[in-house]
């Protein structure tokens, strides 16, 4: 016998929110998350109910929602770039509106400093964003996102390292208007 | 020039953003169903079984005669965006009849055991009375909209009080935590929607005192029902013990210490594990909201979630000297701290409740309220009063299970159990 239902279920308790708030950094989009992270479980498990595997599940369901992901671009990929940019503009302010915990714990300068990572983040090229996600919000390793992403752990890394350095660099010109 | 550590910033960011409480708990209930539904390809004989009890999801069999279909229909309704939208929606939308009718019947049907469907049932009851609130909140409550959902809340409510009183006999533990859920729920429910239905500015409203009395009726009977399973799992726990102790031959079963401390650990440690969900629960809807809290609600918020999370701890540390009595008061009192904060959280997302009344410690709700008049009156039911006199309970035990095994004998009327034993226990309050 493999996965239970009952194993199913606690990995969706382990890695929901997790899937959910990759999917909505690369979407810019509650709606839409939502919608991704429930296929990527329902997907997940058709593909486990029919004999496949699943050792690690982390992987597992990130390289899903990762395919999920780039189809949700494709199809959106007809949508004017002004419209997608104005969408992906009108989600950070939601996404600020609704708050954290974090922000009321700390001071107003705080607070801007995260919005502005909040929305240098959104700014990124995917390729980035769901590196730089996947890494510091999800902390997997380079090791593990590889897999997810279809590149080499040398790419991660790199692509890390260069998304740090363009972050830093939107975030210094600001800085200095 | 400051110097500013990125990488932490990314990790912050991200921590606002979680599913609500809400929406977690839909998709894992859409999710289970489904799994329920297209089981591993080897337990298939299961759909089977199914199919041949008659529910709701039968009548979906019966009309194609295939399974195939029938899966295409489920992951029509699952994948299809109706369904999930449905979900949000209150009395006068459009899909709010797929809510009701659909996705809720469906999952009555797919509830199967005992304990998922008084659970299902209190879950749906509470949702009617969130329905109320928010519609109440924006002035758009109708006397017919009103009266339906009172049908329906109660309908449910009262199936819920079936299944925990029916749970109650055989597995303690389960009917204790759907029971305090319940209990806890409609108590902070009934504060909401009185607090809404007090408000000044609203204009040609519906008066929903009747919908609050009515709720903390219901919340009364399944504190009375709670009080009992409490009782019984004490009780039950030498049931246990001499069962196993009559099976080996060995022990008489009053003697038996050791069984009756398992069963109150199994009962504490489930009160446990239901808490510490509550808690995480909690948070993340603190989350999701805060940015509508202003600083002051927030702060008192803020201050519950960690005293229940210290209420949590100190179960654990009952738990680990083996005082499993005290655990679970503990465990109980951190889960009814919480699961009222989840429900006002949940409200604060759809309606404009600025400061609830769920926070002002004087005008407390109803469950405190109740759980202090019950433990005055009745010595085995200590519930919501707190982690004090747990010390005092401890030393208290013998008499605890004397008390619980006089009010299960008062019960034993069997099946017409709910019925007089509501009205015995109404006494006690």
């Amino acid at each position: 016998m493999g996965v239970t239902k009952e194993a199913f279920l606690k990995v969706f308790e382990e890695h929901s929110d997790g899937l959910f708030r990759h999917a909505f950094f690369r979407l810019s989009s509650r709606d839409k998350a939502l919608d991704l992270t429930q296929d990527a479980f329902l997907k997940g498990w058709e593909y486990i109910r029919k004999g496949g595997d699943m050792r690690d599940p982390k992987n597992f369901l990130y390289r899903i929602m990762h395919n999920l992901i780039i189809d949700e671009y494709r199809k959106s990929k007809s949508d004017s770039l002004d419209e997608v940019l104005e969408k992906a503009g009108d989600a950070t302010e939601e996404q600020f509106a609704e708050g954290s915990l974090a922000e009321i714990e700390s001071s107003a300068d705080d607070r801007m400093l995260t919005e502005r990572v909040k929305n240098a983040v959104a700014e990124l090229p995917d390729d980035y964003r769901a590196i730089v996600t996947l890494r510091f919000m999800e902390e997997l390793s380079t090791k593990e996102i590889a897999p997810i992403v279809g590149v080499t752990e040398n790419v991660v890394s790199v692509r890390i390292h260069r998304a740090l350095i363009k972050l830093r660099g939107v975030l210094l010109a600001e800085e200095n208007i | 020039m400051r110097k500013i550590n990125i990488k932490n910033y990314i990790q912050k960011v991200g921590t606002g953003v979680s599913l609500s409480s809400a929406e977690r708990e839909k998709m894992r209930e859409v999710l289970s169903e489904y799994i329920a539904i297209k089981p591993a390809v080897r337990d298939t004989a299961d759909v089977r079984h199914r199919q041949e009890k008659g529910n709701f999801l039968s009548s979906l069999f019966t009309i194609t005669k295939k399974p195939m279909p029938i899966a295409l229909i489920l992951a029509l309704l699952f994948s299809g965006s109706v369904s999930y939208a449905a979900e949000g929606t209150l009395p006068g939308d459009t899909l709010y009849p797929v809510k009701i009718h659909v996705n809720e019947n469906l999952q009555t049907a797919l509830a199967l055991s005992t304990e998922a469907k008084a659970a299902l049932h209190g879950r749906l009851a509470e949702r009617r009375l969130e329905e109320a609130t928010n519609l109440a909140a924006k002035n758009t409550l109708n006397a017919d909209t009103k009266a339906d959902l009172s049908a329906s809340f109660s309908e449910h409510a009262d199936a819920a009080v079936t299944g925990v009183t029916k749970l109650s006999e055989d597995n303690a533990a389960a009917a204790i935590d759907v029971a305090s859920n319940l209990e806890t729920g409609l108590a902070a429910h009934g504060t909401l929607l009185a607090q809404v239905n007090n408000r000044s500015d609203a204009k040609s409203k519906v008066d929903v005192g009747d919908l609050v009395a009515l709720v903390h009726e219901k919340a009364r009977l399944v504190s009375a029902i709670r009080a009992h399973a409490e009782g019984n799992a004490e009780v039950s726990a030498r049931a246990v013990g001499s069962a196993s102790a009559r099976a080996a031959g060995t022990v008489n079963a009053k003697s038996d210490a050791s069984a009756n401390a398992d069963a109150q650990k199994t009962v504490s440690v489930k009160m446990g594990t239901m808490a510490k969900a509550a808690i995480a629960n909690a948070e993340k809807a603190f989350a999701a909201v805060s940015g509508k809290l202003d600083a002051t609600v927030a702060a008192a918020v803020k201050l519950e979630i960690s005293v229940a999370s210290s209420l949590a701890t100190t179960g654990d540390t009952l738990s680990a000297k083996g005082d499993f009595t005290g655990a679970f008061h503990a465990y109980q009192q951190a889960f009814v701290t919480v699961k009222k904060l989840s429900v006002y959280l949940n409200a604060a997302e759809n309606t404009d409740i600025k400061v609830p009344a769920i926070l002002h410690s004087d005008s407390s709700t109803e469950a405190k309220a109740e759980s202090s008049g019950e433990s005055n009156g009745n010595d085995n039911n200590d519930a919501d009063s707190g982690i004090l006199p747990n010390s005092l309970r401890i030393e208290g035990d013998a008499s605890v299970e004397t008390h619980a095994g006089a009010s299960v004998n008062g019960t034993g009327g069997g099946a017409s159990g709910s019925g007089s034993g509501s009205g015995s226990i109404q006494i006690g309050l």
